[in-house]
């Protein structure tokens, strides 16, 4: 008891708190309803919906629609998956990096002398807890469902089970990280919000398929995502051919500029 | 007591032996084409009440912004606690507490959640101040309400609260008493007074004349950006002329008496007496002895004799009508 409590108290018996500032940027987050409910229904509540409507086509009709598990229903999942968390990673993403400002908050943030790359730092383990808890909890119901109503489906191994989650993983930080990026960037939720869905739903797609474009495509944050997919999973079709070098290549600048975009606006500007 | 001798009375016990929380040499921020501070050498002496008054618009804001590390100065130098800023502006601020213009929190978190974030971002013992910090205020029973449902009041003292998470020994305070009420504004006095006498620095911007006048020991008068006078308010008000008002039998021969004396600047009308205007070197109560004795002596029957130190209003407004007419 004496060991334990020496660990978490100061000398003057102050409670020691590890990591108080992604805690005090988790308490901002997930106090946010509205947001937080967005989310979910875009991961957990997305995937409740998919399997439980592939349950009911397959009971009104075994004989057109397949059974609600196995392995195509599990590439769909992650398929849509990857588009739907990506929008919530993005709107996390946003609101983490403009809500201070909007709310004034930074200013006050500002004045107690702690740095602003600390506190811009510290959004981001917060954002990612957040986004990969709901990726979680969605994965492990996805797989249940996968498994339990496979029937006489073929189910995904274990392989592209764990693949398909670490790729998911990557692809919903990625967006938080865009999103954290621009919002500090913009200073402004709303602007910033309407930027990405413009660029993720509909120019990025947009100019995957324009095979015009040869080479130029690599560039894009999306292809290089789709290059790291787990072979086998729907989607194929947003593949452009690219190394695997370019495309760790592509995913590290886009992350990296991102995250420096953000961080130097968050230094520079007034508070 | 009047505003006048409560200021004398504070100035007596205010500091000598100057050791300064804030200085700063020579400090200037432009925007653009304009000119926000000028050059400004501004000295706030430890354990005082401080006022930087001025008009709206004087660049009261932007030297505060400057001291806290929000915008950066253009020229000049700062110190904050002994601490070069933006250099040491960690350690600088680390036992200042600040509201700038008004405070402002995330409105879907609790009063309590609102500090505990504003606690993260300080060293770990202001955890432990939170409590104190919120019944000091008198928000204890409020804490866990969103600050959303908070009035104006309540916000102010929020704020209040969340510079005390610093344990500070300078509190800045950009226009507090701003949407108070009168007994919000009563309370915020006695608040500040108190924070002094434990030895705190406060540093509070205003362009309330009578409200700096009331909380503060001392005052830097700012105008289009420059510090025009600096000093303690018994000092400053010394600087100017005083007056006394005179009632007798005969204030036409009175007036011929006084013209006489060599203190007297100016000798008026004011309603049935005469207001008997000092230079900077006529002592009131002297003045007003020797005034009662001359005439008195001439066989005049004297029935008033009331010396009247300037306000810090007076000061303000000769001190600045004098810089319009310069310009």
């Amino acid at each position: 008891m004496t060991t334990i409590a020496a660990e978490t108290t100061t000398a003057a018996g102050v409670p020691r708190l590890p990591f108080r500032l992604p805690r005090a940027e988790l308490l901002k987050l997930r106090t946010r309803r509205g947001l937080m409910v967005t989310a979910a229904l875009l991961t957990v509540g997305a995937t409740i919906i998919m399997f439980v409507a592939f349950e009911l086509f397959h009971l009104s009709n075994s004989a057109k629609y397949g059974p609600a598990g196995g392995l195509d229903r599990f590439s769909r999942w992650v398929f849509i998956l990857s588009q739907l968390g990506s929008i919530a990673g993005a709107l996390i993403g946003a609101s983490m990096g403009a809500d201070d400002l909007g709310a004034g908050v930074f200013r006050e943030l500002v004045v107690t002398g702690r740095s602003r790359a600390a506190l811009y730092f510290a959004r981001i383990p917060a954002g990612l807890a957040v986004i990969w808890s709901l990726l979680a909890g969605a994965f492990a119901i996805a797989t249940v469902f996968t498994v339990a109503l496979a029937g006489s489906a073929p189910t995904p191994s274990a392989q592209l089970i764990v693949e398909s989650g670490l790729w998911l993983g990557m692809t919903l930080g990625l967006a938080f990280l865009l999103g954290l990026g621009l919002g500090s960037l913009l200073g402004s939720r709303a602007p910033t919000i309407a930027i990405l869905f413009a660029w993720v739903l509909i120019l990025e797609p947009l100019l995957t398929h324009i095979s015009a474009l040869g080479s130029a495509r690599e560039a894009l944050l999306s292809a290089a995502d789709w290059k790291l997919a787990p072979a086998g999973l729907i989607g194929d079709r947003l593949r452009v051919p690219m190394s695997l070098g370019v495309s760790l290549l592509v995913i590290a600048i886009w992350a990296l500029t991102s995250v420096v975009v953000g961080l130097r606006r968050t230094q520079t500007r007034d508070a | 007591m009047d505003l006048a001798s409560e200021a004398i009375a504070r100035a007596r016990a205010y500091p000598q032996a100057m050791d300064f929380v804030v200085e700063t040499r020579g400090l200037t921020k432009r925007f653009g084409e304009r000119l926000a501070v000028d050059s400004v050498d501004l000295q706030v002496p430890r354990g005082s009440a401080f006022g930087y008054l001025g008009p709206n618009g004087a660049g009261k804001t932007t030297l505060i912004r400057m001291l806290l590390g929000l915008t950066r100065a253009t020229a000049g130098e700062m110190r904050v606690l002994g601490k070069p800023v933006p250099a040491r502006r960690a350690e600088a601020l680390k036992r200042v507490g600040a509201i700038v213009e008004e405070p402002r929190f995330h409105n879907h978190l609790t009063g309590r959640e609102n500090l505990w974030i504003v606690a993260a971002a300080r060293e770990p013992a202001a955890h432990a101040r939170i409590e104190g910090a919120l019944a000091r205020v008198g928000l204890a029973d409020r804490a866990d309400e969103r600050v959303r449902s908070y009035s104006q009041g309540m916000r102010q003292r929020l704020g209040v609260a969340r510079c005390l998470l610093a344990d500070p020994e300078l509190l800045i305070l950009d226009e507090p008493t701003n949407g108070l009420d009168p007994a919000g504004i009563q309370e915020f006095r006695v608040f500040v007074r108190d924070l002094v006498a434990e030895g705190r620095t406060v540093l509070l911007s205003s362009h309330l004349l009578g409200e700096v006048e009331r909380i503060c020991d001392a005052v830097a008068i700012v105008d289009r950006g420059r510090i025009v006078a600096q000093g303690s308010i018994a000092d400053l008000a010394a600087r100017e002329a005083s007056s006394i008002l005179v009632g007798c039998d005969d204030s036409v021969r009175a007036r011929e008496l006084i013209v006489s004396l060599g203190q007297v600047t100016r000798v008026e009308p004011d309603g049935d007496a005469l207001r008997v205007l000092l230079g900077q070197n006529g002592a009131l109560e002297t003045s007003a002895a020797e005034i009662n004795r001359l005439l008195v002596g001439a066989g005049l029957a004297v029935h008033r004799l009331e010396p009247q130190h300037a306000s810090l209003e007076q000061t303000f407004l000769d001190i600045t009508t004098r810089l319009e007419d310069v310009a």
